[in-house]
């Protein structure tokens, strides 16, 4: 079992935010009224599992400091990670859910920019790519339509 | 004669076409690197919603069966596991491959997973009805403290840190909480937003952390490529009956192995191959083989890991509580389809329970037979571009999350978790035992709630009742166990490092 911290900022980082949401839930418990039928009510859940996130992620903080001290060289990687795609994920499928949300495109049409401009960044404007992501666009989405409210009964955004 | 009815009802040929749809979709997903059961299994959930529950439940669990085994696929021939489960396939399979023998690693892997599943499935047919009529003895202390076991004993077995397990547990328990509390009708943690008074769905959650979280992974990564090996023309894969007799004791062995690791709850199949996999080599006669090419160690981890499938069927069926994260969908799906898993599943849902019993037995058949006729196929799937797949993976995201309740907030709940998921896994936090404890919350709180009003608001039968008083021991045990290992792993690290000075 390793238990020596691999990524000691990400860790403290990560214990951060753990104790920020932590004190949220805290404050947002104040809200819920006291119990009137059972011994606890329904505050004390959330309270003594933000009270056990809070003593944990301070364990984890202290181990990560811990290890910021003496830190070990971290295992390279026998490939080159693409952080811009995995945000490139990110955004464009939050931008194609925004366009659905906000009406501004129908599924059949947010899904066919989507996929073509996600598999288009993917191979970084790769030309067979992107002519093949542009006919799987317009199959999934004109084909999903039909297959998803027809076949599955399923609503989709019009 | 229960079941003798039920094999004849998931041999028919309704039932036995989900299984074969269910377990050929989860041999390719789970032959492809990058995808996996659990992603494929909760996109599928929505898509069942107008089914029969049977079948739904017996496609869900062909793909279970599928997809652990198509792992095996990938990890011979490519150096990358399918699914986290086939990693410990990749030390022997590949070396083999690489020797020119492809076909030989492919069709003991297949063979060893077809026993492991056939023995696992005995265990399943043989244990879940009296553990089953013994829950009927539990009562809300008992419930509470079970699956206060099953969180600490997630936590503490599970790869990695203990503190990040049981954080990730924890964090599983508070994503639960916010929306409609059902115990006594109260919203909490909506934040005077509407659409928070359902709280996070399961779906939505599921979706997030099994399959947003593995997309953005797969971007970042979507440089790593396996170094494949080509399986020459008319190489044989149907395993021998020679070789099986070889391996008879380690097969057992390992099935034993994977089936109980199974059954404790919440631990996963890729657990279950590497403790099979460390004991297979610590009983072989030529334990310096292993990694270079072993038959041993790829029966050792296929048979583990198949039989893990049957094995986590068992809590799951007996007391509702899932033995393995990916059974953490199935358990959603059941609940979807108004099945509540449980100690009366038996009476209330009889049929289906014994379908899904023998359902599981035929789709390691099914599995055996499409392993051994398509894998040279799926050799060639295993290397297609994730360029394609990604895009298509979200669309199928927001159709699964959309779809149920047409609220644009789940898909934003599925982005959310799918960050959190990420960041999470990035940083060592195992996703497993987060899964187990947002779908445990309900019942945690709900079983305290109603012992602690029996109670009059004492704790002390988490003590006092016998079985509740057990947990309550193992529980703990188990904490205090856990936390000496990990004392003691640091101060070996320490002392490494000052003799290194």
């Amino acid at each position: 079992m390793p238990t020596r911290s691999q990524k000691p900022t990400l860790d403290l980082s990560i214990s951060g935010v753990l104790i920020a949401l932590s004190v949220f839930v805290l404050w947002g418990v104040k809200e819920i009224p006291p119990p009137f039928f059972d011994p606890i009510g329904s505050a004390a859940f959330p309270k003594y599992t933000a009270y056990i996130i809070i003593a944990l992620a301070l364990g984890i903080a202290l181990r990560a400091s811990f290890a910021l001290r003496n830190t070990v060289a971290p295992s390279k990687e026998s490939f080159r990670e693409e952080p811009l795609l995995a945000v490139s994920v990110v955004a464009l499928s939050a931008l194609y859910t925004l366009s659905m949300q906000l009406e501004l495109l129908s599924f059949r049409w947010a899904t066919i920019v989507f996929i073509f401009l996600l598999s288009t960044a993917l191979s970084k404007f790769e030309k067979r790519v992107m002519i093949i992501s542009a006919v799987i666009g317009f199959v999934f989405g004109f084909g999903g339509q039909y297959l998803f409210t027809e076949v599955f009964y399923i609503d989709l955004p019009q | 004669m229960e079941i003798l009815n039920a094999f004849q009802y998931a041999l028919s040929p309704y039932p036995m076409l989900w299984i074969l749809i269910g377990v050929a979709s989860g041999i390719f997903v789970g032959a492809i690197p990058g995808l996996g059961g659990g992603m494929l299994m909760a996109l599928t959930v929505p898509l069942t919603f107008s089914m029969d529950s049977t079948h739904a439940i017996l496609l869900l669990m062909g793909m279970h069966v599928g997809s652990v085994s198509g792992g095996l696929i990938s990890a011979t021939l490519l150096k990358m596991p399918g699914t986290p489960s086939a990693m410990m396939t990749t030390l022997d399979g590949y070396p083999m491959a690489q020797k020119g023998q492809p076909g030989k690693a492919l069709s003991l892997g297949i063979g060893a997973s077809l026993f492991g599943g056939i023995v696992s499935g005995i265990f399943l047919l043989a244990l879940a009805p009296p553990l089953s009529s013994f829950a009927h003895k539990f009562g809300p202390w008992e419930y509470f403290t079970m699956v206060l076991m099953a969180l600490v004993l997630i936590a503490s077995i599970t790869q990695g840190s203990m503190l990040k397990g049981l954080m990730a547990a924890t964090l599983g328990l508070l994503a639960a909480m916010p929306g409609l509390n059902e115990s006594d009708g109260q919203l909490r943690l909506t934040y005077g937003f509407e659409a928070m008074d359902d709280g996070f769905n399961l779906l939505p959650v599921l979706l997030g952390i099994f399959v947003m979280s593995q997309i953005i992974k797969d971007a970042l990564q979507i440089n790593k490529k396996g170094v494949s090996v080509v399986m020459k023309k008319g190489e044989r894969i149907f395993p021998k009956f020679q070789e099986w007799k070889k391996h008879t004791v380690n097969i057992l062995r390992s099935s034993c192995i994977g089936t109980w690791v199974g059954i404790l709850p919440g631990i996963g199949a890729s657990i279950s191959s590497m403790v099979s996999y460390g004991i297979a080599k610590t009983f072989s006669k030529t334990p310096e083989k292993f990694g270079t090419g072993h038959e041993e160690g790829i029966v050792a981890a296929e048979s583990a890991n198949n039989a893990n499938a049957g094995g986590a069927l068992i809590p799951l069926i007996t007391i509702g509580i899932p033995g393995a994260p990916v059974d953490a969908i199935l358990l959603g799906a059941m609940i979807m389809h108004q099945i509540q898993p449980g100690p009366l599943l038996f009476e209330t849902n009889g049929p289906l329970v014994w379908s899904l019993m023998t359902g599981y037995l035929v789709a390691n058949l099914v599995m055996f037979l499409i392993m051994v006729f398509s894998a040279r196929f799926l050799a060639k799937v295993v290397t297609i571009n994730r360029a394609y797949l990604i895009p298509i993976v979200f669309a199928f995201c927001l159709i699964g999350a959309y779809g149920p309740s047409n609220r644009m907030f789940d898909v934003w709940v599925v982005l959310g978790f799918g960050v959190l998921g990420y960041f999470l896994d990035r940083a060592k936090f195992p996703l497993g035992p987060f899964v187990i404890g947002y779908v445990l919350a309900g019942i945690m709180e709900s079983e305290l709630r109603s012992g602690l009003q029996m109670s009059e608001g004492s704790f002390a039968p988490m003590i006092t009742r016998p079985i509740a008083g057990s947990f309550t021991v193992i529980a703990i045990a188990f904490l205090a166990y856990s936390i000496y290992q990990e004392w003691r792993s640091r101060t070996r690290v320490s002392s490494e490092d000052l003799s290194i000075d």
